[in-house]
């Protein structure tokens, strides 16, 4: 029995042990990165004090869903590259300050200008209280023209010549309708231009004979006066024997200037016309004194009458009548021209012959091309320019060097504003040799320190211009990329150009959001910063730079997600279309264009457009925000594309 | 993915499905029957590979989370053209990982198997072994990303990409991947991983053994036996589930030859050879690339068939009825054959041929020399086996401790 029981106890064992015992695995972790914080809400946008708004610009891609995969990659590769490019350059600008340094207009043109005047004003000082006769002057000057033609082109001597001649019997006309000689007592006959007087002595200008046979009575109008007195008759007896005068003018215009021109009484009254004596204005109503003169008495437009005697289109003759005192009304019809059917160059008026010679007017110059100076750095344009013109009826370097008024005081040194030019003064003066006497070797070494510096500052200038373009060109190339990519065939069904302004203002955060080219219909949406609500009773603030005619449409949402960062900017496809987003077919030229191929009235209205964007800054200079546009039906994505704006400074 | 430990119970219990603890070329008396209790416990956590190198049991949920199971997982087909961009745009590929998962699997199996056998003859024995299955299976999965994931979050983050709720959805997802794991695997009607339990019925074996040779000094028998499959087959929707039988009828023939070095101390040689007969289950089409998202099929298969073999020294005193043995068992199965396509077949058929080597020990005790006197009123044996695996290729690493209840009547 023992071992029966010892048996059924094993076997009770045996069945038994098995029982209770299941199977136990060990716990397993899970182990992730942990994820960088997001940055904080308030930051969003990095609006601060110092940066109110910040004006978005980019593009918008409703993506097809057979797009190719690698379509979609070039098209990520391509806005990266073009955030890449933006970032870069705004890097650039922002370290060197572009925009207030190098900008046309910019500290260092400004800098280069005052530079070169400074040291132009310096030069000229430094040769003009130099001991040079004046007479050795003026006879400097007065041989310069003969050689300076001979040395034109050599096969067109006569065509150089002809067109000098022209530009000098311009100035005499130019001259005498300047205002400030009219009214001027000179010692001596003033020249309109010292390097064309060979040409006058040649021709026979301010000869006492010439005066005599056309009638005057003081044949002795153009000598000097010890006391001074004024050349009118002189010059205006001088513009009667040019060719502009014989073959433009119409006999009866001819005939009229010549009888003013022997009248003492009428001569006396076109001189105070010209010089703007107020005297001689008698208003036919008291308004039309605004027509010439503002309300403190100086001349509203210098111009009014004597650059029309010299454009030979003296079209104000209504105006002239309304103003001019009854006795010299004849002189508002003193230019009328014979049209020649094809115009050549003798054909052109004073003022257009001195516009060609002097380098103002480049399509004139196109087509009738000046003589040039080969070999040379500066051309005839360049001297005639820089000696003989005139800024509205200021007096030229010509003047300031050879005219020998009573009283000498309006005589400045001529404002020359064109940086380039101010660059061959040297040359210029340096062209005419006899007129300008040379610099003391202590004056010569501050001009060239003074040459150094501006050269410093043009290197610097052109240099980083030059980094700017190249900066600038990638910019362009990306953004070409970009749409040449969009075009692909089944990428897209829109690549929308848009923009997404937001400020920050009176304790609100507005969004503003149009298609670029649409800016007068925007949709707008507003934040309490407070309290972090959406505002629906909110409007445009003029200091974001919309107009108050603009359309203002009202967003459905706007809101910040504090967890991601995101901002979502929510409204229907009714504002979507008033606001802009409507067909538009691709382009068919080589220069890529916006499209749309959707047509959203078509989708079902109950549908809107949401836009998830992601604020950033690239390199630290760009801000950025990028993310998604769906059209969304309820919760249901009907279409989906990406955004990516960038900081465009609207 | 088929039950990553299907062959396991079945594995274990075959090859002690012979009619005594220790293989002998012994028959019952004729008219004798014979009842057995058997009882095998085991507990496992590893498996041998194809190498025969030793790995979890899990391995096969040692799996990396591939760009490309992500981009599967989203619904809209844009989205994954976008992040297949993304990807592109950054010279990575859809197969690269972001994370491993890596888990721990355990098994407790627990078998009784009842034995009746009757001596038909005094040379020929039948028997039958009927056995009951509890078993229960438990795992923990773990998932730890890796350096691409790092590089993936903080692309995503980097002012030029400046897809910061990105990363963060993305982050979400990784820190997610078990639970969405087993939304895959629901997705795909397979059970999520958690404890399983069944108590069930086994293949049931017959067998017949003659005694062909008698002599005092050699002993000859053979048996030739069949295997129905009466068990529960693998559940194709369970990855952690235990077969209690391989789904197919299965033939085998035994030969067993004893050497008597003396009346009680016999040195025991034995070869088996076990054909499984061709059959059809439902099967997962998994392949190397993809082991969820598949589709389920009713496939053909052919087992490999089984070669065992061993020996043993096994010595019995008649005064005390002590009995102590010692062995050497092997076994081998050859790989089994699909009917599938190729990247289908070669995935189920992948480390299906299995080779195992064990020393056994055995200590008994039997009152039939007692009985015989007189001194015992029943006559029974009971032992107690234990087996130590010292070498396995494919198999579930099994140490494991059998006991035996015989009773005579």
């Amino acid at each position: 029995m023992k071992l029966g029981s010892l048996a059924i106890l094993f076997l009770s064992f045996n069945i038994l042990s098995g029982c209770g015992r299941w199977a136990n695995a060990t716990k397993q972790p899970t182990d992730v990165l942990i994820l960088p914080e997001q940055g904080e809400t308030e930051s969003v946008f990095s609006l601060k004090s110092s940066l109110s708004s910040i004006g978005y610009g980019g593009t918008m891609v409703i993506l097809n869903e057979k797009a190719e995969v690698s379509d979609l990659t070039d098209l990520l590769l391509a806005a990266q590259d073009s955030r890449k490019a933006w970032a870069e350059m705004k890097e650039f600008t922002a370290e060197t300050r572009y925009d207030e340094w190098y900008l046309e207009g910019g500290f260092h043109e400004k800098a280069l200008l005052l530079v070169r005047k400074d040291l132009q004003n310096f030069i000229s000082e430094k040769k003009k209280n130099s001991n040079l006769d004046i007479e050795v002057r003026k006879a400097s000057a007065k041989s310069w023209s003969i050689e300076e033609i001979n040395n034109v082109v050599a096969e067109d001597v006569e065509k150089s010549r002809k067109m000098i001649s022209l530009y000098c019997d311009a100035k005499i006309w130019e001259l005498a309708t300047n205002a400030q000689f009219s009214k001027t007592l000179y010692h001596s006959r003033p020249s309109p231009l010292m390097l064309c007087e060979e040409y006058y002595e040649r021709e026979g200008y301010f000869l006492q004979e010439h005066y005599l046979d056309d009638g005057l009575q003081d044949s002795n109008v153009c000598a000097s006066s010890e006391v001074g007195k004024r050349y009118g008759r002189c010059l205006w007896g001088a513009v009667i024997k040019t060719s502009q005068f014989s073959r433009l003018l119409t006999k009866e215009s001819q005939e009229a200037i010549k009888s003013i021109v022997s009248d003492d009484s009428l001569l006396d009254g076109f001189e105070r016309v010209l010089s703007f004596d107020a005297d001689v204005f008698e208003y036919k109503k008291p308004s039309y004194s605004r027509l010439l003169f503002k309300t403190d008495g100086s001349v509203k437009n210098w111009n009014a009458f004597s650059e029309g005697i010299l454009s030979l289109q003296f079209k104000s003759s209504a105006k002239c009548m309304w103003t001019l005192r009854e006795d010299l009304e004849g002189i508002c019809t003193l230019t009328k021209v014979n049209q020649p059917e094809v115009i050549s160059f003798e054909d052109l008026s004073p003022l257009e012959v001195i516009r060609v010679m002097e380098g103002l007017d480049i399509d004139l110059a196109r087509k009738w091309p000046y003589p040039n100076r080969p070999e040379s750095s500066v051309g005839i344009d360049d001297i005639l320019y820089y000696f003989a013109h005139r800024d509205n009826h200021e007096n030229s370097e010509n003047d300031l060097l050879f005219h020998e008024p009573v009283d000498a005081s309006y005589l400045q040194k001529p404002d020359v504003k064109n940086s380039s030019m101010l660059e061959k003064v040297e040359s210029i003066e340096d062209s005419i040799p006899g007129v300008y006497s040379q610099l003391s070797m202590e004056d010569a070494e501050k001009v060239k320190e003074q040459k150094l510096l501006i050269r410093d500052i043009q290197d610097d200038l052109d240099s980083t211009r030059k980094r700017y373009d190249r900066y600038f060109d990638r910019v362009t190339h990306t953004s070409e990329e970009a749409f040449e990519i969009g075009y692909r065939p089944n990428l897209a069904h829109a690549f929308i150009e848009a923009r997404f302004k937001v400020s920050k203002r009176d304790g609100k955060l507005r969004a503003y959001h149009w298609i670029k080219g649409y800016k007068e219909s925007v949709i707008l949406a507003c934040l309490d910063l407070s309290t972090g609500e959406n505002l629906q009773e909110c409007s445009i603030n003029p200091r974001d730079g919309f107009d108050e005619s603009s359309k203002v449409i009202m967003a459905d949402n706007f809101s910040l997600d504090a967890e991601t960062g995101v901002v979502k900017f929510d409204f229907d496809l009714d504002n979507a279309i008033a606001a802009g987003y409507l067909p538009k077919e691709r382009s068919q030229s080589l220069i890529k264009d916006s499209f749309l191929d959707l047509d959203l009235s078509k989708i079902d209205q109950n549908s809107h457009i949401s836009l998830e964007l992601e604020p950033g800054i690239v390199n630290s200079a760009l801000e950025i925000l990028s993310g998604k546009i769906f059209i969304k039906k309820g919760q249901e994505i009907l279409e989906r594309g990406v955004v990516s704006f960038w900081d465009q400074n609207l | 993915m088929n039950s990553i430990v299907a062959c396991t119970a079945v594995s274990i219990l075959f090859y002690s499905m012979s009619l005594s603890a220790f293989e002998s070329t012994t028959v019952l008396p004729k008219g004798i029957r014979n009842i057995s209790i058997r009882t095998i416990n085991t507990e496992t956590k590893e498996k041998s590979d194809s190498n025969g190198g030793i790995i979890p049991l899990a391995d096969p949920l040692y799996k990396p989370l591939k760009f490309k199971n992500i981009i599967s997982s989203e619904k809209s087909v844009l989205k994954r053209k976008e992040i297949e961009a993304f990807l592109k745009s950054e010279g990575w590929s859809k197969n690269d990982s972001v994370g491993d998962f890596f888990a721990d699997l355990d098994a407790q199996i627990n078998v009784w198997a009842p034995i009746v056998s009757f001596g038909v003859t005094d040379k020929l024995t039948m028997g039958v072994a009927i056995p009951v299955y509890s078993v229960s299976t438990d795992v923990e999965v773990g998932f730890r990303t890796n350096e691409m994931a790092d590089r993936f979050l903080r692309k995503l983050q980097s002012p030029l990409v400046n897809r910061g709720s990105s990363a963060i959805e993305a982050h979400t997802k990784l820190t997610n991947a078990i639970p969405r794991l087993n939304e895959k695997l629901e997705d795909n009607g397979y059970r999520t991983l958690k404890k399983w339990s069944a108590i069930g019925l086994g293949d049931i074996t017959f067998l017949s053994k003659y005694l062909v040779l008698n002599e005092s000094k050699y002993k000859v028998a053979t048996a030739l036996g069949f295997v129905a499959p009466t068990g529960r087959v693998d559940d194709p929707d369970n990855l952690t589930d235990l077969a209690f039988g391989d789904g197919q009828w299965d033939l085998f023939s035994q030969l067993y030859f004893d050497q008597y070095l003396s009346p009680k101390l016999f040195f025991n040689q034995y070869v088996k050879y076990t054909y499984q007969a061709p059959s059809k289950k439902i099967v997962r089409d998994k392949t190397a690339d993809e082991t969820i998202e598949v589709e389920k099929s009713k496939r053909s298969f052919k087992l490999g068939d089984k070669v065992d073999a061993g020996f043993s020294v096994q010595y019995e005193q008649d005064q005390t009825g002590i009995k102590v043995g010692a062995g050497f068992l092997y076994n081998r199965k050859f790989s089994d054959r699909y009917d599938a396509r190729s990247e289908v077949r070669d995935e189920l058929q992948k480390d299906t041929e299995k080779e195992a080597g064990y020393w056994k020990a055995m200590l008994g005790y039997s009152s039939l020399a007692a009985f015989r006197k007189g001194e015992a009123k029943i006559p029974f044996m009971s032992s107690i086996e234990y087996r130590r695996q010292m070498f396995s290729v494919n198999s579930p690493k099994t140490d494991f401790t059998q006991v035996d209840v015989r009773v005579f009547f």
